[in-house]
C-alpha cells in the first residue's frame, strides 16, 4: 500500500510540473495584459509600464516560471495581481470549500438516486421502467449543464413559478406512485404466478408517495438567484444546503443518468453469471442475491466512474458556479485569473485541481483493494 | 375469460386515472400560504416628470450647512422617473433592516486611491465607509458640504477654503481634522504610487498647488488655474478622507496599501464599517452606532455582483437584491415596463463613442485625415446601431449632449447629420489620392451587444465605401491594451461618459497635452474651449463652453459620439432616504426601509 501511495505521489509531482509549465506557457502566449487588469482604462501609458515592471512581466517566460515555481514549492502562490491585498492561497481557501461542497453533494445525490434506479432497471430489464429510465437517462446525458442550471433556475428560483414547478414535480412523482399502484392492483386481480409480486409494487408505491410528501414539505421555497450561505455563516446549515441544492442537482442529474446506465448494465451482466445461478438454485431470496452477491462485483465500474466524475465535478463546476453565482474556485479562476491574465491565480487553481484529481484517483485505486479480494490477493 | 380480465384492468385503470387526475389538479393548483404575499415591487402612484424637467426638489432633506460654493446649474437631475428613493430621512423609529446591492462591477479594493471610482466601480461602497467632504445636490445642482461644514472660493475660483465640522471622528476614534484631510488628499499626488493604485483622481488633485491648514478645522486649497467645479474633486475619491494612522499601521506589510485596501476598519468617518470583504463574493458593511450624522437605519448593506444587467435585474425581481445598478438599455427598458421606477437615473452623455485614432504617438492611421473622420461621422446612423445593439431601447444621437441633459439646447447642440452619399464622396476623394486602399480596422470587445454593434458599424461604414476589418478583442482588457498601450487601432468602440455634474473631466482628454489623450487629437480651438469650461462657474458659462466644444468637435471630428448611456440605480419601493450625488454615486446614511 505504501509503495502504491509513494508511486502516486511521485506521479503527481511530475504531472504538476508538466501541467503548470504548459499552463504558464499558454497564459503567456494568449492576448491579455495583467497591467491593464490592474489599472483599468483610465491610466496613462507610463502607469501601465510601471506596473509591468513591478510585476516583472517583461522578463523571459522561463525566468518568470522559475520564479513562480521557486515560491510555489514553499506553498506560496503569490498575490492576486489585480487585488494585491489577497494572496492566491487565501483566495483558494475561501473559494475551494464552496466548489468541494457542491461537487461532493452532487456525487452524494447522484449515487443515492442512481443506485436504486440502476438496480431496479436491471431487475426489470426490457420492461417499461427499464425502457423509460433508459430514455430519460439519454435525454439527461444530452442536456448540457448550463442549460440544466438555467432550467432549474427558471423553474425553481423565480417567485412566480416555483410553487407551480414544485407542485408539478410532486404530481409527476405521484404519477409514478399511481402507476405502481395500478400495477399492484392489476397483479392482485390477476391469477397465477403474477399474483405474488403485488406486494413489492405496493411497497414501492408507498416509498414513492413518501418521497413526494417529503419533496412537498421540505423542498425550499426561498431559493436565491445568486449567492451562497457558507457553512460557517450565521444563516446556518439549512441555508447552506438550500443554496447548494440546485447547483448540486445541476451536476447530479447528468451523473445520475450515467451512473444508472452503467450500474444497470453491470448488474444485468452479473445476473447472468454462474454463481448467481448457483445462488438461485440454493433457493436464496431475490433481495439476498441482488444485494449480497450481484451488487458488489457490479460496482467496480461505478466506483471508478464516480471517482473520475467527482474529480471532474471539482474542476468543472465553473459553468454551474457562473449560472448560480457561487463564490467557488471555478468562477475565481475564470473571472479573476483567465479573464484578467492573472497567471498566479490560474496556476494556483491548476495545482489545486490537479492535486484533487490525482488524490481522488488514488483513493479509487485504494478502494479497489478493499472491494475486490482478487486485487488484494494479486498484490501479495 | 380474457374479456373479463381486460374489463377488470380497465376499471382499475379508470379508477387510478381518476385519482391521478384529481391529484394533478390539486397539486398543480395548490398554493402556499405565501401566495398572497407579492415579493415584486409595489406600484407607487406618483406623477412622472417630462424629459429634461427639473424634478420636485421638496422631498430631499436639506443639509443644515448651507453651501457657499459658486453658482452651478440649478439642477443636474436627469431622471424621468420620480426619485422616490430620495424622499425622507432615517429616524430612530425607522431603524432596522438589511439590503443587498447588486453592483455593476467590483471595486479593486477598499482604499479610495485603489478603486477606480464612480458608482460604476466602487464609489458607493467607499462612500458608505469614508463619507465625502462635499456632495452634489441633484435637486439644486449645487455642491454642498457633507462631511465638511463649508466650502468657499475666491472670486476667480483659484483659492478654495474648506471648513470642517467639529467633533467628527474616524471609526477608531481619531479626530478628522485639517491635518488628516491634507494627508489623505496628498496621497493622490504620489506619482510613485504603489502597485494596485490605479486611481486617476490624482489628475484632479494635481491641479492643487498648495494645501494649507489655516487652523485645526480649516484647509485652504490653492489651484494652478481657475476651476469653477473644483468641489467635484472633494465630492469624489479625494473627498473620502482616510485615517493615516490606520494606513500606517500596515507599514510592516510587504504591500501596505494592498493590506489596508482589504481591511480598512477604523479608517473612515462614514456611516458603515467593513464587516467582510471577499472579492468575487461580497462586501458586507455594518452600520456604526456613533455616526456623526445621526442614526443609521439600515443595519447591514451587502454589495454583490451578478454577471450582467439581466442577471442583476432577475435577482432584483426575485428580491435577492433590493438595489440594482443597471447600465444596459434592454434591462432598463424591461424594468421600466414592469413598473420598477423607484430609481436614480444618471446620464452619461457620449457614453457610446467610435474612438478614432487621429495619429496618436506619431502613428499614421488613415483616420489622421479629417476627411475620413468626417466621412465616418456622416456614415454613422445611430438609430441603426441602437436597433441592432439595444433592440431600439437605447438613447441614440450624434451629439455632445443628450436632449435630456440639463445643459441641452437644441440650437446650441444640433445633432450631426447623416449623409451616406457625402461620406462616400469623401472616401472616394481620399482613395483617389492613391495613399490609402480604403481599409480601416474597427476594434471592439466581444460582449454580445458590442458584437452586434460592431456588425452594424461595419455595415454602415462599408455602405460609405470603407473596407472594414472588425477585430473582436477577447476581453475589454484586450481592447484597452490595443488602444492605450499599443495604440494600434483605427477605430474602437469606446465611451467618454460626459456627466452633467462634471462635464470638464471627460472632455479633458481632448486637450493636446492631456496624459489621457488616447487619440492623438490636438486642436488649439478645442484647448481654448476646454479651458473655458474648466473656468466656468455658472450655468450659462458652462453651457456656452460646452457649445463651443461641440462646434469645434463637429469641425474637427476627434471621434464620433453615437449614444448616451443611462445608469439606472433601481431600489425596491420601500427603500427611502437614499441620496444621489455625482458620478452615479449614492449615499445611504439617511436611507431606511419603510415598513
Amino acid at each position: 500500500m505504501a509503495r502504491l501511495v509513494a508511486l502516486k505521489l511521485l506521479r503527481l509531482v511530475l504531472l504538476m510540473f508538466i501541467v503548470t509549465a504548459a499552463v504558464f506557457m499558454l497564459i503567456s502566449v494568449v492576448p491579455g495584459d495583467p497591467a491593464v487588469a490592474v489599472l483599468g482604462a483610465e491610466a496613462t501609458l507610463a502607469d501601465y509600464e510601471r506596473v509591468r515592471e513591478e510585476l516583472n512581466l517583461d522578463a523571459p517566460i522561463w525566468e518568470r516560471y522559475a520564479s513562480w515555481m521557486g515560491d510555489a514549492v514553499t506553498g506560496d502562490f503569490g498575490n492576486q495581481l489585480t487585488n494585491q491585498g489577497f494572496t492566491v492561497v487565501e483566495r483558494i481557501q475561501q473559494t475551494f470549500p464552496v466548489t468541494l461542497e457542491i461537487a461532493a453533494l452532487s456525487m452524494v445525490i447522484a449515487l443515492l438516486v442512481s443506485i436504486p434506479l440502476g438496480i431496479f432497471a436491471a431487475l426489470y430489464q426490457g420492461r417499461f421502467f427499464d425502457r423509460f429510465s433508459s430514455g430519460t437517462a439519454f435525454a439527461a446525458i444530452a442536456l448540457p449543464s448550463f442549460l440544466l442550471g438555467l432550467l432549474l433556475k427558471f423553474f425553481f428560483v423565480d417567485n412566480d413559478r416555483q410553487d407551480i414547478s414544485r407542485n408539478f414535480v410532486v404530481a409527476l412523482i405521484l404519477f409514478v406512485a399511481a402507476w405502481l399502484i395500478w400495477r399492484a392492483l392489476a397483479q392482485l386481480v390477476a391469477k397465477g404466478s403474477r399474483k405474488q409480486n403485488y406486494s413489492t409494487d405496493f411497497s414501492l408505491a408507498v416509498v414513492v408517495i413518501a418521497v413526494a410528501v417529503a419533496f412537498y414539505v421540505w423542498w425550499p421555497d426561498d431559493f436565491k438567484s445568486g449567492g451562497f450561505a457558507r457553512l460557517t455563516s450565521d444563516e446556518g446549515i439549512l441555508a447552506n444546503l438550500r443554496d447548494a441544492l440546485l447547483p448540486a442537482l445541476t451536476i447530479a442529474i447528468t451523473e445520475i443518468a450515467v451512473f444508472m446506465r452503467l450500474l444497470r448494465s453491470d448488474i444485468a451482466s452479473t445476473l447472468q453469471e454462474d454463481f448467481i445461478l448457483a445462488a438461485r438454485t440454493r433457493g436464496l431470496s431475490r433481495q439476498r442475491i441482488l444485494f449480497r452477491h450481484a451488487l458488489r462485483p457490479s460496482s467496480f465500474s461505478l466506483i471508478t466512474l464516480a471517482g473520475v466524475s467527482f474529480g471532474r465535478a471539482i474542476g468543472g463546476t465553473v459553468i454551474v458556479e457562473t449560472v448560480f453565482k457561487l463564490p467557488g474556485m471555478g468562477t475565481f479562476i475564470v473571472n479573476q485569473g483567465v479573464n484578467l491574465s492573472d497567471y498566479n491565480v490560474v496556476l494556483g487553481g491548476v495545482v489545486v485541481f490537479t492535486t484533487a484529481f490525482m488524490l481522488l484517483n488514488t483513493g479509487v485505486d485504494i478502494a479497489y483493494n478493499y472491494l475486490d479480494p482478487r486485487i488484494r490477493r494479486g498484490r501479495r | 375469460m380474457l374479456t373479463r380480465k381486460i374489463s377488470t384492468r380497465r376499471k382499475v385503470q379508470a379508477l387510478v386515472a381518476l385519482i391521478l387526475s384529481l391529484a394533478l389538479i390539486a397539486t398543480a393548483c395548490g398554493s402556499d400560504d405565501d401566495d398572497d404575499e407579492s415579493t415584486g415591487p409595489v406600484e407607487v402612484e406618483t406623477p412622472t416628470t417630462q424629459a429634461g424637467e427639473s424634478p420636485d426638489p421638496g422631498d430631499e432633506p436639506s443639509d443644515p450647512a448651507e453651501t457657499e460654493s459658486p453658482a452651478t446649474p440649478p439642477s443636474t437631475t436627469t431622471t424621468e422617473a420620480p426619485e422616490v428613493a430620495t424622499g425622507g430621512e432615517c429616524t430612530e423609529d425607522r431603524m432596522g433592516g438589511e439590503i443587498t446591492f447588486g453592483v455593476f462591477s467590483e471595486t479593486a479594493g477598499l482604499d479610495p486611491t485603489v478603486s477606480t471610482g464612480s458608482g460604476v466601480t466602487g464609489m458607493n461602497e467607499l462612500m458608505a465607509i469614508y463619507d465625502v467632504l462635499i456632495r452634489l445636490d441633484r435637486n439644486t445642482g449645487e455642491y454642498i458640504p457633507h462631511l465638511a461644514e463649508s466650502l468657499e472660493s475666491n472670486d476667480d475660483s483659484t483659492v478654495w477654503t474648506l471648513g470642517l465640522r467639529e467633533g467628527i471622528t474616524f471609526g477608531n476614534g481619531d479626530p478628522l481634522n485639517a491635518e488628516a484631510v491634507i494627508a489623505s488628499i496628498d496621497r493622490f499626488n504620489n506619482t510613485d504610487r504603489a502597485l494596485g493604485q490605479g486611481n486617476q483622481s490624482g489628475a484632479f488633485v494635481s491641479y492643487i498647488t498648495e494645501m494649507v491648514a489655516l487652523d485645526d478645522l480649516t484647509v485652504q486649497f490653492t489651484l494652478d488655474e481657475p476651476w469653477g467645479t473644483f468641489p467635484y474633486t472633494l465630492a469624489d475619491e479625494p473627498g473620502m478622507i482616510v485615517n493615516m494612522n490606520v494606513l500606517n499601521s500596515y507599514s510592516d506589510e510587504e504591500n501596505p496599501i494592498a493590506a489596508f485596501s482589504r481591511n480598512p476598519v477604523g479608517a473612515g468617518a462614514g456611516p458603515y464599517e467593513v464587516e467582510r470583504y471577499a472579492p468575487g463574493e461580497e462586501i458586507v458593511l455594518r452600520a456604526k452606532d456613533d455616526y456623526w450624522g445621526g442614526p443609521v437605519c439600515i443595519e447591514k448593506i451587502t454589495f454583490v455582483r451578478f454577471a450582467g444587467a439581466s442577471a442583476t435585474y432577475d435577482a432584483f425581481q426575485n428580491d435577492d437584491v433590493q438595489v440594482a445598478f443597471l447600465r444596459e438599455p434592454r434591462a432598463i427598458a424591461e424594468a421600466r415596463s414592469n413598473g420598477d421606477e423607484n430609481a436614480l437615473v444618471f446620464l452619461q452623455n457620449t457614453g457610446g463613442v467610435i474612438l478614432i485614432n487621429n495619429g496618436v504617438r506619431d502613428s499614421t492611421p488613415p483616420t489622421a485625415d479629417v476627411r475620413l473622420r468626417r466621412a465616418i461621422l456622416l456614415a454613422t446612423d445611430t438609430s441603426v446601431m441602437d436597433e441592432r445593439a439595444n433592440d431600439g431601447t437605447g438613447l441614440p444621437g450624434k451629439t455632445l449632449l443628450s436632449d435630456r441633459s440639463f445643459y441641452y439646447d437644441a440650437d446650441l447642440f444640433p445633432e450631426s447629420p447623416t449623409d451616406a452619399d457625402e461620406a462616400r464622396r469623401l472616401v472616394e476623394e481620399v482613395k483617389a489620392e492613391g495613399n490609402w486602399d480604403g481599409t480601416i480596422r474597427l476594434h471592439c470587445h466581444n460582449a454580445p451587444s458590442r458584437v452586434d454593434w460592431a456588425i452594424a458599424a461595419e455595415a454602415l461604414l462599408e455602405n460609405a465605401g470603407f473596407e472594414v476589418e472588425v477585430i473582436n478583442d477577447g476581453t475589454i482588457q484586450d481592447l484597452i491594451g490595443a488602444v492605450i498601450i499599443q495604440a494600434d487601432y483605427d477605430l474602437a468602440c469606446w465611451g467618454f461618459n460626459l456627466a452633467d455634474d462634471t462635464p470638464y473631466i471627460p472632455v479633458l482628454q481632448h486637450t493636446c497635452t492631456s496624459r489621457s489623450n488616447r487619440t492623438g487629437y490636438c486642436s488649439e480651438d478645442m484647448d481654448a474651449a476646454i479651458a473655458s469650461l474648466r473656468a466656468a462657474g455658472t450655468y450659462a458659462e458652462t453651457q456656452r463652453a460646452l457649445a463651443d466644444i461641440w462646434e469645434v468637435w463637429q469641425e474637427t471630428v476627434p471621434s464620433v459620439s453615437y449614444e448616451t448611456i443611462e445608469e439606472y440605480i433601481l431600489f425596491k419601493d420601500n427603500i427611502r432616504g437614499v441620496i444621489g450625488t455625482q458620478a452615479s454615486g449614492v449615499l445611504f446614511h439617511d436611507a431606511y426601509i419603510e415598513q
